[in-house]
């Protein structure tokens, strides 16, 4: 899993080349701040080394149970 | 205690048969609403759009088809508000936005088109927090809505200006949608009822999404019956959204009146009580209580897996609003408030790697979820960790959905009903929790406890 280095730098860096955005150094800053927050609950999920099940797809993430239910 | 007051805090189920046996008309029953919001709005700002005119103009309608023994049903003369993400055809839907201030969409929501063929009357279009994106309904670009209890505290959000009039008898009722707690958060911090149906009860057509995978559409009422009845009309297959699911919808207000004696409450024993209000969890322990003079047995039940609700709710929310909004955040980002523009920007930084897993590991959630519900009918615990926080206050803004974001993860059917007050006069919220699409059992379990109890007799004085 990536490492997610979210220092302000880098942020003003990927914002230009990969998101399309222009950040300030302030708003990097700001940003960096607030992702270190989200990333400290997004992290634990690294702790799931073997997930067996595929990943749902936005518009069809209804469980394959009410998926079957769905086809009766 | 003024006709008019009686009428403004009366239940959906209480005055539907008085207009049923033309003892009261939706003409009146609308004129006095209009009253109430003109009086009461300014102390909530409440209301982004009203429609008064079409408000009169539905309520003779109703009228009419009444008097000619076309009566509808239980919402026939029934004036309700929508959320200002809900499409209405020729009435400006905001968003609470200003990206979308002048937006009138040529078509209806489902759910409004659903609600308006059962005869309910539209006073207008009410706050939500920006693009849902928050939980305090505090828009720069309206200004924030307050909290009937104490104006000086947000109603909770996203759906706070639904939960605001249905509190303080601006409407009977009205709609919310929920991806992080946005209808059962505003329904515990205004003391009302929230039900969040399960994913695919619903139909989300026609509502601004905030997160396909997690947004779900529900009711706030002033009484679990009232919730019931709201649901039993916006619930069905739709077409015209792909997640929605081709189940039949049970009869709810039927449903609800079954005994839940001899029934199971399971009682998580791992993270809904950490970090909790001592007030709060006074309030809940009570609650607990009453289930069991109630005759349900109480038993403690495991759900280890949901350590990482929050970590996928984030992951999941984050990237899916991040491309909701692309275009907009790239062309338009001062036209958007602080905070959800820096939600919209982060989510532009989560890795995909990051967003899948997510979506993986909520299978597993969900999972444990459905061991826990095997071992019991519903399970209960508080709405929120604390009461409505002070308009303002912005270290609760990330903590406050911690306790509804689990069942935005696992899709599963939840309830939010009042269960106290704080020493300050404030509303505290229990949340009741069931299995895929077994909103019966939720609202049959909220419904046993809300006899039992008088909560939702307290109105907040304005």
């Amino acid at each position: 899993m990536l490492s997610n280095n979210y220092a302000p730098p880098v942020l003003k860096s990927m914002g230009s080349m990969f998101t399309g955005l222009t950040l300030s150094d302030q708003r990097a800053q700001t940003l960096a701040t607030i992702l270190e927050t989200y990333m400290q609950d997004i992290r634990l999920l690294d702790e799931i080394e073997a997930v067996d099940t595929e990943p749902t797809v936005p518009f069809k993430t209804v469980p394959f149970e009410w998926k079957e239910a769905r086809f009766q | 205690m003024t006709s008019t007051q009686t009428l403004a805090f009366a239940t959906i189920s209480e005055t539907a048969p008085r207009i049923q046996s033309r003892e009261v008309s939706p003409v009146e029953v609308t004129e006095q609403m209009l009253e109430r919001i003109e009086a009461i709005n300014p102390k909530l700002n409440a209301f982004v759009t009203m429609t008064p005119e079409l408000a009169m103009e539905q309520a003779r309608r109703a009228e009419g088809e009444i008097l000619k023994g076309n009566y509808r049903g239980p919402l026939h003369g029934i004036p309700i508000v929508h959320k200002d993400l809900y499409y209405t055809k020729g009435i400006r839907t905001t968003a609470s936005s200003k990206i979308l201030e002048d937006f009138i969409p040529d078509y209806d929501a489902t759910v409004v088109e659903k609600l308006a063929d059962a005869g309910s009357i539209l006073l207008g279009k009410v706050q939500t927090h920006e693009f849902a994106a928050g939980g305090t309904t505090d828009s720069p670009h309206f200004g924030p809505c307050h909290n009937p209890w104490d104006v000086d505290r947000v109603p909770g959000g996203s759906s706070g200006g639904t939960a605001a009039c249905v509190a303080a008898g601006l409407a009977f009722a009205g709609t919310g949608s929920d991806t992080g707690g946005s209808v059962r958060i505003p329904a515990s911090c205004c003391g009302v009822v929230g039900m969040k149906p399960t994913y695919g009860r619903v139909s989300r057509y026609g509502i601004f999404p905030l997160a396909w995978s997690l947004d779900h559409a529900g009711p706030l009422a002033r009484s679990v019956l009232d919730a019931a009845l709201c649901l039993q009309v916006m619930a069905g297959y739709d077409p015209k959204d792909d997640s929605t699911v081709d189940l039949p919808v049970p009869n709810y207000a039927e449903e609800l009146q079954q005994s839940i004696r001899g029934k199971t409450v399971g009682i998580p024993s791992e993270y809904y009580f950490d970090g909790l209000d001592s007030e709060v969890a006074v309030a809940v322990e009570s609650a607990i209580e009453v289930f069991r003079d109630l005759g349900a047995d109480v038993t403690e039940v495991h759900i280890p897996m949901i350590r990482y609700a929050p970590g996928a709710e984030w992951a999941i929310c984050l990237s899916e609003s991040a491309a909701i909004h692309d275009a907009w955040i790239q062309s338009r980002p001062d036209d958007y408030s602080d905070d959800v523009r820096l939600m919209i920007e982060a989510g532009k930084f989560i890795p995909a790697t990051r967003y899948l897993q997510a979506q993986r590991v909520r299978h597993l959630i969900r999972d444990d979820f459905m061991a826990a519900l095997a071992k019991a009918d519903v399970l209960i615990t508080p709405t929120l960790p604390f009461v409505a926080p002070r308009i303002g206050n912005k270290d609760t803004s990330l903590s406050i959905a911690r306790f509804t974001f689990p069942t935005d993860v696992t899709g599963l059917p939840s309830l939010s009903l009042p269960c106290g007050f704080s020493s300050d006069g404030l509303p505290i919220g229990l949340q009741v929790i069931g299995a895929p699409f077994d909103e019966s059992a939720v609202l049959r379990f909220g419904y046993a406890y809300e006899q039992a109890t008088d909560w939702h007799h307290h109105h907040p004085t304005l």
